[in-house]
């Protein structure tokens, strides 16, 4: 999947966040993803990538700067961007007093009802997979069970626009092999476009058609994972990341 | 010294929650501001009630009462004025005792009882107050009673005679209704315990919605809903209506306990003559009272909802939350109080802050009903339909910013985090 093809899933400009007087979250920020395509944002830790996914997801506003979703501005419509995107937090949990099953239908009773309510909930619960675990309280569960009930109610709400922070912290390998493989059948399938942020490269390189490396809140590099390979010589992008932290004196 | 390291903590984690700390001073600084109001209306009313007039009828004219008379006067600091009617003297004076009839007579006689009758004026629906005023009548008679020998003395020229005690049977003038004392206890308990009982309702309403949505943020599902198509006003009302909703049902429950409670000790000690103190209650204030109290429990939920849903927004966790709703709720049963000892006199300054503290909508409505002028208490309820129209929109508001995903960040408060 290439760049600019289709519309415009997402459109960053010069977005900066400032946190109280001495704290910059994001600095001039510029970046675009295109519909269809999962693009991922790495970083070191308080790089900006959650505070940028956040904006995106109208759950913070921006100080500066403008961000589209889909044409949408997310500052004048909220709403309307709400509609068209799902959000993964990276510490997603869930209401401790519902059963897993009983989550999954609230949060999916927020967007659909009916038939489709029925078949969404149906989606979810055989994404997440959780057997007879699914009708017992949420307060049960271990924190993997909780993120796989999560991402299977983010999934199952097909999204035009996903947004997954994280998506696979605290899972086992074999679960976040199984999220990763979900993440794609659901971009292919459906055309979801995915931005996520991630600190394994792993995966990063495994789902992304395209990368965008931060540092300090800013973009200081960005192109497909084998672009970003052969500009730096290295064999992974885990590799490329560390050639980056070491030009650019990252220190985390 | 594993136990101390443990208490240690357990009180560094008090000190440091900065809801701790700000419901400390919020406390401190209300309950001072109350004290310092209640305490001036106190004080006017004991004033009033030690420098009023007090007005005697004398239905008979004889030397023992024209010699008590001076004397009484003489005691009360020239105080005493002599009426020619109780009507008269009750609204000249605020307090009227008659001298009846054949009282020489009883009083110059071994076996027989001396009896008074007096009424006195009371304009305020404050149990200390009121009680104040009504406890003139008491005062008299005590005078009278220490009084009688001296006179008895004076005009027959023989030794001091016993003292004989002289019961006063009063009643009371409130708000131009003669209504016993009984009566006006019953009352003026009623209108000033109500505001008490709803306030610790709201109390609790205000620390359920708060839970709500700090125990939200912790069980980290916030963001989650927060992200989803709908209004973020829709999840204040919700949240407002949850809270509402259970604190109905421990409102239920607990004015249950009470009436159970109230009810057995008034059959154990109502004698069957005396009429039951709801039934005075509904004579006198009318049945539309409980449609007030229930209008009051309505809007009060509304406003303390919003209060506990604006306090969750703000901070970051339960325990925060739990710091700053538990001093709310003892605000708002310091208003409860504030009705009890302050008494709100009937004009729209009243009726404005009754509007603001919702808790004491059915004192004003006592008041206002009592008084006669009923406009006010349309002026309270369009004040609490605004305050809690606004409550809504602030709460609205704040889910709409930052602070509900980032929390309130306080400087101070980061400073001792980032010592620690």
């Amino acid at each position: 999947m290439g760049v600019g093809l289709g519309e415009q899933a997402v459109l960053v400009e010069n977005l900066v966040k400032i946190y109280g007087r001495d704290s910059v979250g994001v600095d001039g920020l510029s970046f675009s993803v295109g519909s269809g395509e999962i693009y991922a944002l790495v970083g070191p830790n308080g790089s900006g990538k959650t505070t940028t996914l956040r904006i995106i997801s109208t759950l913070i506003k921006p100080t500066r700067g403008n961000v589209y979703v889909y044409g949408v501005d997310v500052v004048r419509d909220p709403l309307r961007v709400r509609s068209m995107i799902n959000y993964l937090p990276e510490e997603a949990g869930a209401y401790r007093d519902l059963s897993g099953l009983d989550f999954v239908k609230f949060m999916l009773s927020l967007r659909f009802d009916g038939r489709e309510l029925e078949e969404a909930v149906e989606e979810a619960v055989k994404i997440a997979d959780l057997g007879s675990y699914l009708r017992k309280p949420v307060r049960t569960y271990s924190k993997g069970m909780k993120r796989i009930l999560a991402v299977s109610t983010v999934l199952a709400s097909k999204p035009k626009l996903l947004i997954l922070d994280e998506p696979t912290t605290g899972l086992d390998v074999e679960r976040s092999l199984y999220v990763r493989d979900l993440i794609k059948h659901y971009n292919k399938r459906y055309g979801t476009t995915v931005l996520l942020s991630s600190h394994n490269m792993l995966e990063v390189e495994y789902l992304s058609h395209r990368v965008g490396i931060l540092y300090k809140g800013r973009l200081i590099a960005e192109g497909t994972p084998e672009q970003l390979k052969k500009s730096l010589n290295a064999l992974n992008l885990e590799e490329v990341f560390m050639k980056m932290k070491s030009t650019r004196g990252v220190v985390e | 010294m594993t136990l101390t390291q443990l208490i240690k903590r357990e009180v560094k984690a008090f000190i440091k929650n900065p809801g701790f700390i700000i419901g400390l001073v919020l406390i401190v600084s209300v309950y001072g501001l109350l004290g310092n109001i209640t305490g001036r209306a106190v004080e006017s009313a004991m004033k009033e009630v030690i420098e009023s007039n007090v007005g005697l009828v004398l239905e008979e004219k004889t030397r023992l009462v024209e010699e008590l008379v001076k004397l009484l006067n003489t005691t009360m600091g020239g105080r005493v004025r002599v009426y020619e009617s109780l009507d008269k003297a009750v609204s000249d004076a605020g307090v009227g005792v008659v001298i009846p009839t054949g009282f020489t007579e009883n009083a110059t006689s071994p076996n027989k009882p001396i009896m008074l009758r007096g009424s006195v004026k009371v304009a305020v629906f404050s149990l200390t107050g009121a009680q104040a005023r009504a406890g003139l009548l008491t005062t008299i008679s005590s005078a009278v009673e220490r009084l009688l020998p001296l006179a008895i003395s004076a005009t027959y020229n023989v030794s001091l005679q016993p003292q004989k005690p002289v019961l006063v049977s009063g009643s009371i003038s409130f708000y131009n209704k003669q209504v016993s004392q009984e009566e006006f206890l019953s009352i003026t308990a009623f209108t000033s315990l109500t505001p008490l009982l709803v306030s610790i309702i709201l109390g609790i309403n205000t620390t359920y919605a708060s839970q709500i949505v700090a125990i939200e943020k912790v069980e980290k599902a916030f963001e989650m809903l927060l992200a989803q198509p709908i209004r973020r006003r829709d999840i204040v009302l919700a949240k407002i209506l949850g809270a509402s909703i259970a604190s109905i049902l421990f409102g239920a429950v607990y004015m249950i306990g009470l009436l159970t409670m109230f009810l057995g000790g008034i059959s154990s000690t109502a004698s069957a003559e005396q009429a039951p103190p709801i039934t005075t209650i509904t004579a006198f204030l009318g049945p539309e009272m409980l449609g007030v109290i229930g209008l009051a429990i309505v809007l009060g939920l509304i406003f303390s909802g919003a209060i506990g849903v604006v306090i969750g927004s703000l901070v970051s966790d339960e325990r925060i939350a739990g710091g700053l709703a538990a001093p709310v709720m003892f605000v708002f049963m310091g208003v409860g109080f504030m009705a009890m000892f302050m008494g709100l006199p009937p004009n729209p300054a009243s009726a404005v802050l009754a509007g603001l503290t919702i808790a004491t909508l059915p004192y004003m409505y006592a008041v206002s009903l009592m008084s006669g002028e009923t406009t006010l208490m349309l002026y309270s309820i369009i004040v609490s339909v605004g305050t809690c129209a606004l409550l809504i929109y602030v709460a609205s508001a704040i889910f709409n910013k930052d602070v509900i995903v980032l929390g309130l960040r306080i400087p101070w408060a980061r400073k001792t985090k980032e010592k620690t």
